[in-house]
Order: C-alpha cells, then structure tokens, then sequence
C-alpha cells in the first residue's frame, strides 16, 4: 500500500470574487501519475498553484502527510522568460537553490549532479548554451531537469508539451514513465491525446474537481464530470476512449 | 585650459569618484533591471522622485533626500499596487511617473522666494557634485556590491523565475523588496550625475552593449561597470570641450559606444559569413 504525500482537502479558491475552484478534494499517493485534465479557464494551473503554495486558497487546506515533502515544478512554458542571461546548467543548479539555502555557493558535487540531471534528460551538450538558444522541446527538457535535480517527491508539471515537437513531447513522456518508479507525479494537460497511456488516473477539473480512478475514460463520463474537453480518438471507434494500450500512439484499428 | 588641467581641482577628484562609484552601482543595478525587464518601472521611479525634490524643497531639506523618499516609496508603492491588480502595471507606472513630476513642480513653484535650476536635477551636473554626494554613492556602491556578491544566487535565481523560488520556499518577496529599494537608491543617488531624464541610460545602454556579446550575467555586470565608467569619462571629456551639459554628453558618448560595439558585431558576423562561404567552396574544389 503506498503512502499518501499530499492532500487537498475543501479547497475553494476565488479571484476577485469569482470563483475559479470549489470543494476540491484530492489525495496523493506516491508514485500515483495522475493527469489533470479541463477546459481552458476550468481552473487546473490554479489547483496546481494553490497545492504549491504559491495561491491561498480563500477556504481549505493543502496537508502534507510528511515532513518536508520537496515538490518539484515545472511551469507554463510562458512562465520563464527565455532572454534572461543565464545558461542551462545554472539554470538546473537553481533547482539546488532550496537544499543550499540562501547563502552556501554551489559545490562541485552540485555541479555534477546537475549534469547528471541534464544527461538523464538528453541535453548534456546543451549545459553552457543560453537558455534562449534551446528548442521548445530542449527548454522544457531542461526545465524538467531543474524540477527533478534535487530528487523531489512530487513532480508536478502544467503543460508541459506546449511548444513542444510531437518527438520530443513524446521522449518527455517516456522520462516521466522512468520517475514515475521514484516519485508521483501529477501532470496538468488540455487534452488527454498523448498522456492516456502514460497516466495512471484522471482529474477533471471544471470548477470542480472530478477524480477517475483509470486512465481511460468515456465521453458521457466525461459529460456527467461537467468537463467539456476534446477527446482524441484513434480510429473510428465512437465510444471507446483511449483504452489503455501498451505503447504510445497504436492506432485501435491496428491493435485489432 | 586644457581637459587634463582639471585634475588638479579638487572638485574635479568628486566628479570622478562620483562617476566610478556610480558606474559599479548602475553597472550591478542596471543588469538587474534589464534581466528583469524593469527598465520602464524604472523610468517611473526616477520620475516619481522629482516629487520628493519638490516637497524636499519646499520643506527646506536636502533634495536628494526628499528624492530617495519619493523613489523607495514609489518602488515599494508601484509593486505593492501591482499585486493587488488594481490596474495593468505599466499604466500604474505611468500614473505614478507623471504624478511626481506634477507634485515636484507644484511644491517648486509654491515655495516663495527662489527657484532652484531645475535643469540640475533635469539633466543632471556632475560637476557639482558634493563630497556629501561622493560618500553616500560609495555607500550605496558597497551596500550593492555586498549584497548582490552574498545573494547572487537567489536574486538570480529569483529574477528568473519568481514562481519557482517561491515553491522553493526562499524569500521571494523580501529579497525582491529591498532589491527595488536599492533600484531606487541607484536612480536617486545618479540624478546628479545624469540627471532625472537622461539616468536610465546609465542603467540600460551598457548592460545592452555587453549583452550583444555574453549572455553570461556576472559578465555583463563587470563590463557594464567598466563601460558606463568609460562612457561618463567620455562624455566629461566632450563636455568641456565644446561646452555642453554633461549630462547629454554623457549620454551621446553611450550612445556611441553602443553604435560602435553594434557594427563590430555586425562586421565581425559577415567575415565570420564569409569565412564559412570560403570554406565551403574550399571544400567544393577539392
């Protein structure tokens, strides 16, 4: 049985009055892989905001059921201003920044381990190139390694195939298959295409917050969660929705 | 006279030190403002603190005094206003920008008897610059150095990306409070070295110059230290050869500087062109 990490628990958050999420309620466990998914505006950046501490919430908490649970966060791609003069591998180092505090430089074996970080992602010979210079697939890659270098016990990412070709989104995927083994991971997307076969369940989140014990989920589902979002369907089966298949992207046809 | 007879007034030693202590403070300052893109937050506090010359003014206190008030309140105020989203940020800067251009001319013009050159604080006069002057600039200059030699991590890291500190859990808002503070000091304490119009050159033409070439951060602070030193030096020189406010002089000589450095670059990327093409058909023949 697997330990519960983190938990939301009531959450309502409001801007301006208006209320972007109500009495959500999720838990997660370690090495749970659970993909948000909801329309645009339905409030799945706010939910993964509010669990990092970076939105209160006007009522609810966020319990972490351990001390010191790291979280590791890999943001909108429009987050990060990609002119900024630094180079990839300072920018991995910053994600040591907590385990050093304010003051302690960074050491060699901070140096190594980011490297390392950035190996295990594929872009090593990328470590002294400005951060401007990368591909849309090697700035998440590296954003990814920042999120992964101080060995989180969440891994939360908001996006993260915006800006990305399809063969990189999919490498990506293939990395979070691996940490998944060490850490849970939560993975916000608007569209459950690619990520079905990867997630492991689905939070629908419009509002409200929807939890779906599978990854595999059908459109009246879909409807009586209240979350209007495209489904991708491979082939020209109406109703069977993104069945769990065993490698990315075989068409049913195919599999048939 | 000529230039290099000035050395041997006294008043000539303040406007270099003052120039040199200015130069590491707009230098370290100015690379932080253009990585974080404040340069027009900027440009609104330096413009703000003409309101605290004015209230300074007309209080019978020292302008430069009432400036630093103005400009840490503003820097403090704009951000305190643009986290309550109660309107876009750069209309915010506008408003306070204009505001205290408004409040300074309004106590200037209210307070009887006499009138100071307003053209000092406009355009700036580094040659008037006072021992006072002098000293609180080094301060300020070591109250930088120190702090951005201590927390260069976190002020980076933080500049980069200011969610992700904060998931970090560091002091996003404190550290990035007394950075706009030191921000504002930088401005007020370089007004009489350009002058409220012509200082966010000092802190955006050198940073740009050296980004052309590095993108490497502590790189483009040193240089941009030596060059806005070099680009004041210029400018006194011009300045007292053809009789012009410094202030404008100085910043022509920036300017200079960044057309200069602008066709070295683009000369050195067509021979480098040129180079390749040469290759290549090198290659093609054998």
């Amino acid at each position: 049985m697997s330990e519960k990490l983190v938990e939301l628990r009531n959450i309502r958050v409001a801007y301006e009055g208006t209320e972007v999420l109500r009495n959500v309620n999720l838990s997660i466990y370690e090495n749970d892989f659970i993909g948000v998914i909801g329309p645009n505006g339905g409030g799945k950046t706010t939910m993964v905001k509010t669990l990092l501490g970076l939105i209160k919430p006007v009522s609810g908490n966020v319990i972490f059921h351990r001390e010191n649970i790291e979280i590791g966060y890999l943001p909108q791609y429009t987050n990060v201003d990609h002119r900024f003069p630094l180079k990839v591998c300072d920018v991995v180092l910053s994600g040591l920044m907590q385990k050093k505090k304010l003051f302690g430089r960074y050491t060699k074996a901070d140096r190594s381990t980011a490297c390392e970080a950035l190996s295990w992602v594929g872009i090593e010979h990328m470590a002294n190139h400005h951060i401007g210079s990368l591909s849309g697939g090697e700035t998440q890659k590296a954003l990814l390694a920042r999120a992964i270098v101080a060995k989180p016990k969440l891994l939360v990412l908001d996006e993260p195939n915006t800006y990305v070709d399809y063969a990189s989104e999919g490498e990506i995927y293939e990395l979070l298959k691996k940490l998944n083994n060490q850490m849970a991971i939560m993975m916000v997307s608007h569209d459950l295409g690619m990520i079905s076969s990867y997630i492991k369940t689905i939070a629908c989140v419009n509002r409200d917050l929807h939890y779906h014990k599978s990854n595999v989920i059908s459109p009246t589902q879909l409807q009586t969660y209240n979350c209007p979002i495209q489904l991708v369907t491979h082939g020209n089966v109406p109703h069977t929705v993104l069945a769990d298949h065993e490698h990315r992207h075989i068409s049913i046809n195919e599999s048939k | 006279m000529s230039f290099f007879d000035i050395f041997q007034y006294d008043f000539f030693i303040n406007t270099i030190m003052a120039a040199f202590f200015a130069s590491v403070a707009a230098g370290v300052i100015g690379t932080y403002i253009v990585s974080r893109r404040m340069v027009f937050l900027s440009g609104g506090i330096t413009h703000a603190s003409f309101g605290g010359i004015g209230l300074a003014h007309f209080l019978g206190l020292n302008p430069i005094l009432g400036a630093a008030v103005f400009a840490v309140f503003s820097a403090v105020g704009i951000d305190l206003f643009a986290q309550r989203k109660i309107m876009r940020h750069d209309s915010l800067i506008g408003l306070w920008w204009s505001a205290g251009m408004a409040l300074g001319v309004f106590f200037i013009y209210i307070t009887p008897g006499y009138t100071p050159n307003l053209m000092t604080y406009l355009f700036g006069s580094i040659l008037t610059v006072t021992t006072l002057d002098v000293l609180m600039l080094a301060i300020l200059a070591l109250v930088i150095v120190v702090f951005f030699g201590v927390f260069h991590k976190a002020i980076m890291f933080i500049a980069f990306d200011p969610e992700y500190a904060q998931t970090h859990k560091l002091p996003v808002y404190a550290l990035s409070l007394f950075t706009s503070a030191l921000v504002a000091l930088t401005i007020v304490f370089s007004i009489k070295v350009a002058g409220i119009i012509l200082v966010i050159s000092l802190l955006t033409v050198p940073q740009a110059i050296v980004n052309m070439f590095t993108y490497n951060y502590k790189n483009i602070m040193l240089f941009s230290v030596v060059l806005s030193f070099v680009g004041i030096f210029i400018g006194l020189v011009i300045s007292f050869s053809i009789d012009i406010p410094s202030g404008a002089t100085i910043i022509f000589a920036l300017l200079l500087m960044f057309i200069v450095a602008r066709t070295i670059l683009l000369i050195s990327k067509k021979l480098k062109l040129k180079q390749i093409v040469r290759n290549e058909i090198g290659n093609d023949i054998k």
